[in-house]
């Protein structure tokens, strides 16, 4: 029906791109099925038991024992098949895992300071009905990591392991200052005093930039707020706590320690710092005398120091009305995601994993490399050395605590502001508090849906007794 | 015979729609279902995992409310209305000296162009490097110059080695000086556009007694308008979407004293890391009103500057 001067491809031609669309069509269409099909959770092995999916943040050495305590599962039952997957050690992922419905069954990459917010939304399970039901008990662990694990009163989490932040020194950096290395700082006035002593500038004039820092006062405004009894969130007020004259002494303190070196030279200087995971560790190098670490950061002196380096280690001193031997907790927490289908298959492997049995066999190995959660892995001869020792007493010690609040990442966006604006002098501590009060607060009322409880419980503090 | 017509009209309505098809899904799902979920979800309070909640403007209300709003809105201008002018600058003196009829002229064009290949990421952090108050290449250079105007007694001439990422004073200036390091694809536009001027005006000015600048300026910068729009335009989007290399070199955190806290960024840590996908849908809108008002603004003003050969 074409007429000869028709631009229009013969009709034949038509019906040919036609097919050729719907044969294209079809293509994708089977392409999308097909990749959902082989993209979806499995329910099951081809031996037909459950399976369910795993994702830990570990590597390396921890992955390795990990993989090798996950076979060993799998070889004992005849029920269940934990399928494992890395997602390194961003947990950040796990936030847009949540948020799209695609998580798995088990997770351990959610931080201790994660719970609070996940479990306000209702997106991890309570795990006190399976464990009432299990062998397991809360009993097991110290008072400190109990709370670790618990919000709102209930348990939502168990762990192998668990963290702390304490304070590092250079034996030799202290020698060569004519302090005596044996005997690190007691009180706060004294570790200020260390501090400037050890600090060194470059052809000794503070002009020319430091050259070593005694100890870097910036980015530590968590731990020392711990230490000078600043709690930082009432659950039962849903308040946050920060803006109190505890707080204000504490970052007049700050302050006034960091205005001791110039709070932009000592910036300048730690940016110019080296990786911490490398030969170039400012601690190693020098350069940085004492550090706030974690006890994990005893592996990387073993890997990277230079031959004969000494160190040290103490506690956070305390200001008078402090808290002694305070430290902030963390850990890689087991949780249960509400969408996992398959719970008690998933608290089964959280049971069986985080039991001692296991956790020696993870945690301590023929080394330990870190601090077992649980109280008799934490009795094994190989923490029978003076630093394990410390570091299971600073665990358990009545001061350690997690911090468990909704909007954590706000929390210390914000906080670290107060910090910015205090130290550089942008805003007195009341000023910077203040507004860091109200901004937290706004952002924070959309989290509660419900009105807030009426009683005082124990297990609800905000941060942990 | 009018049936016959119509079946045929309806079979080419078809194909053509199966054509478009798979773009128009596209399009649906992935545009315009996404944008009008913005709108609503901008009047929610929405944390991403449970349903989302009415609040009205609450969201609008708070971000004005709110001190972030201008710091990031100002340091994203500060990239604007800098950045922008001298990225086009060292683009286009790049493209003129790259403009010349020379032996291995392709060598050097292709040289400039390369860092464009790397991404922005690790380019983010060769430049952490570059940038290292103690030890980047960048401040051992300076000291090194002010260490030869000493020698000279000229010492009052030296320049600063500042802290760079780690000044406030001098985060967003080091974050301008990275950018020329990918003005490649820039240069490589206003190299085309150079191209296209007419040799003839040139050579037409020339016997008329014009020198090399009043050529420059009366000729190729005239004919070259709609190419330095263009490039302007883009700079001027890209600006306000300005992210990755803040985030890197900041850890995310806008640092040092927010002075890289861009608009973007802020938008970012709203909705992702700060749970608050509503209040980020919320600035996401506002952003594209700035930016769709400010675009026409600069259309308008430049409809009389930009001269289009095809008239």
């Amino acid at each position: 029906m074409n007429s000869p001067n028709s631009t229009k491809p013969p009709r034949s031609t038509n019906l040919g791109l036609l097919h050729l669309n719907l044969l294209i069509a079809a293509i994708l269409i089977s392409t999308i099925v097909l990749i959902y099909w082989a993209s979806g959770p499995k329910s099951r092995t081809v031996d037909g038991r459950t399976e369910i999916s795993y994702w830990t943040g570990w590597g390396g050495r921890e992955l390795e024992s990990l993989r090798k305590l996950i076979d060993e599962y799998n070889r004992s039952q005849d029920h269940t098949f934990v399928r494992w997957t890395y997602v390194a050690n961003d947990y950040n992922k796990m936030r847009i895992a949540f948020a799209g419905g695609d998580t798995p069954d088990v997770c351990s990459t959610v931080w201790a300071d994660d719970v609070a917010d996940y479990a306000e939304r209702n997106a991890i399970v309570p795990l006190d009905p399976y464990l009432a039901a299990s062998t397991r008990s809360l009993d097991e662990y110290s008072t400190p990591v109990q709370e670790l694990y618990r919000y709102n009163n209930h348990t939502y989490a168990l762990s192998t392991g668990v963290g702390s932040f304490f304070i590092m020194y250079n034996k030799q950096a202290f020698r060569e200052a004519g302090l005596d290395p044996e005997r690190p700082p007691a009180t706060l006035a004294e570790f200020d005093l260390y501090a400037e002593k050890l600090t060194k500038y470059r052809n000794d004039n503070p002009r020319d930039g430091i050259q070593v820092l005694g100890f870097a006062y910036i980015g530590q405004i968590m731990s020392w707020a711990s230490v000078w009894g600043v709690d930082f969130w009432d659950p039962n007020t849903r308040t946050v706590l920060v803006d109190t004259p505890r707080m204000v002494e504490f970052l007049e303190w700050l302050k006034t320690n960091v205005d001791k070196y110039g709070y932009r030279s000592q910036r300048g200087f730690l940016s110019s710092l080296g990786n911490t995971v490398s030969p170039n560790n400012p601690f190693l190098t020098g350069q940085l005398t004492m550090i706030v670490v974690g006890e994990w950061y005893k592996k990387i002196i073993e890997m990277y120091a230079p031959p004969g380096f000494e160190w040290g280690y103490f506690a956070f001193p305390a200001p008078p009305g402090g808290r002694a031997n305070a430290t902030i907790l963390n850990a890689s927490m087991f949780t249960i995601p509400t969408a996992s289908r398959h719970k008690q298959e998933a608290w089964d492997f959280i049971a069986w994993i985080t039991a001692p049995a296991q956790t020696i066999r993870f945690r301590v190995g023929p080394l330990p490399g870190d601090m077992a959660a649980a109280s008799a892995v934490q009795s094994d001869p190989g923490y029978d050395t003076p630093y394990w020792r410390f570091v299971k007493d600073l665990v358990n010690s009545p001061n350690a605590r997690g911090i468990k609040l909704p909007l954590f990442n706000k929390f210390m966006y914000l906080m670290n502001q107060v910090e910015e604006r205090v130290l550089s002098g942008e805003a007195t501590p009341q000023q910077a508090l203040t507004h860091m009060r109200t901004t937290f607060q706004s952002s924070v009322a959309e989290v509660f849906r419900d009105p807030p409880p009426t009683t005082t419980t124990s297990g609800s503090q905000g941060v942990t007794p | 015979m009018l049936r016959l017509k119509r079946q045929s009209i309806d079979n080419e309505y078809l194909t053509g729609l199966l054509f478009v098809g798979p773009w128009i899904l596209g399009f649906l799902l992935w545009v315009v279902y996404p944008v009008g979920s913005s709108i609503y979800l901008s009047l929610c309070a929405y944390d991403g995992m449970r349903p989302p909640q009415f609040i009205g403007l609450q969201n609008y209300r708070a971000i004005f409310a709110d001190p972030e709003f201008y710091v990031s809105l100002k340091n994203t201008f500060y990239i604007i209305l800098i950045g922008v002018p001298v990225s086009l600058f060292f683009s286009l003196s790049l493209a003129m000296m790259l403009n010349q009829r020379r032996r291995g002229i392709s060598i050097y064009r292709t040289l400039i162009y390369l860092p464009c290949l790397t991404p922005v990421v690790a380019m983010s952090v060769l430049w952490m490097w570059l940038f290292n108050p103690d030890y980047g290449l960048i401040n051992v250079g300076i000291r090194s110059f002010n260490g030869w105007l000493t020698s000279l007694g000229l010492g009052f001439l030296s320049l600063p080695a500042p802290g760079w990422f780690s000044d406030p004073t001098w985060a967003k200036p080091a974050l301008i000086i990275m950018g020329l390091w990918g003005v490649g694809g820039t240069m490589l536009i206003f190299l085309a556009g150079l191209q296209d001027v007419p040799r003839s005006l040139h050579e037409a000015a020339e016997i008329d007694g014009a020198g090399w600048w009043r050529r420059q300026v009366h000729i190729t910068l005239p004919m070259l308008s709609p190419v330095i729009f263009y490039n302007g335009i883009m700079g001027f989007i890209g600006g306000f979407q300005y992210f990755t290399q803040a985030y890197v070199i900041s850890g995310g955190g806008g640092g040092p004293e927010q002075s890289t806290l861009f608009y973007a960024l802020s938008l970012f840590n709203n909705a992702f890391p700060h749970w608050r996908m509503g209040y980020a849908s919320a600035q996401a809108w506002i952003l594209f009103f700035i930016t769709l008002v400010l675009t026409l603004i600069v259309f308008r003003v430049s409809a009389r500057r930009v001269y289009y050969q095809g008239g």
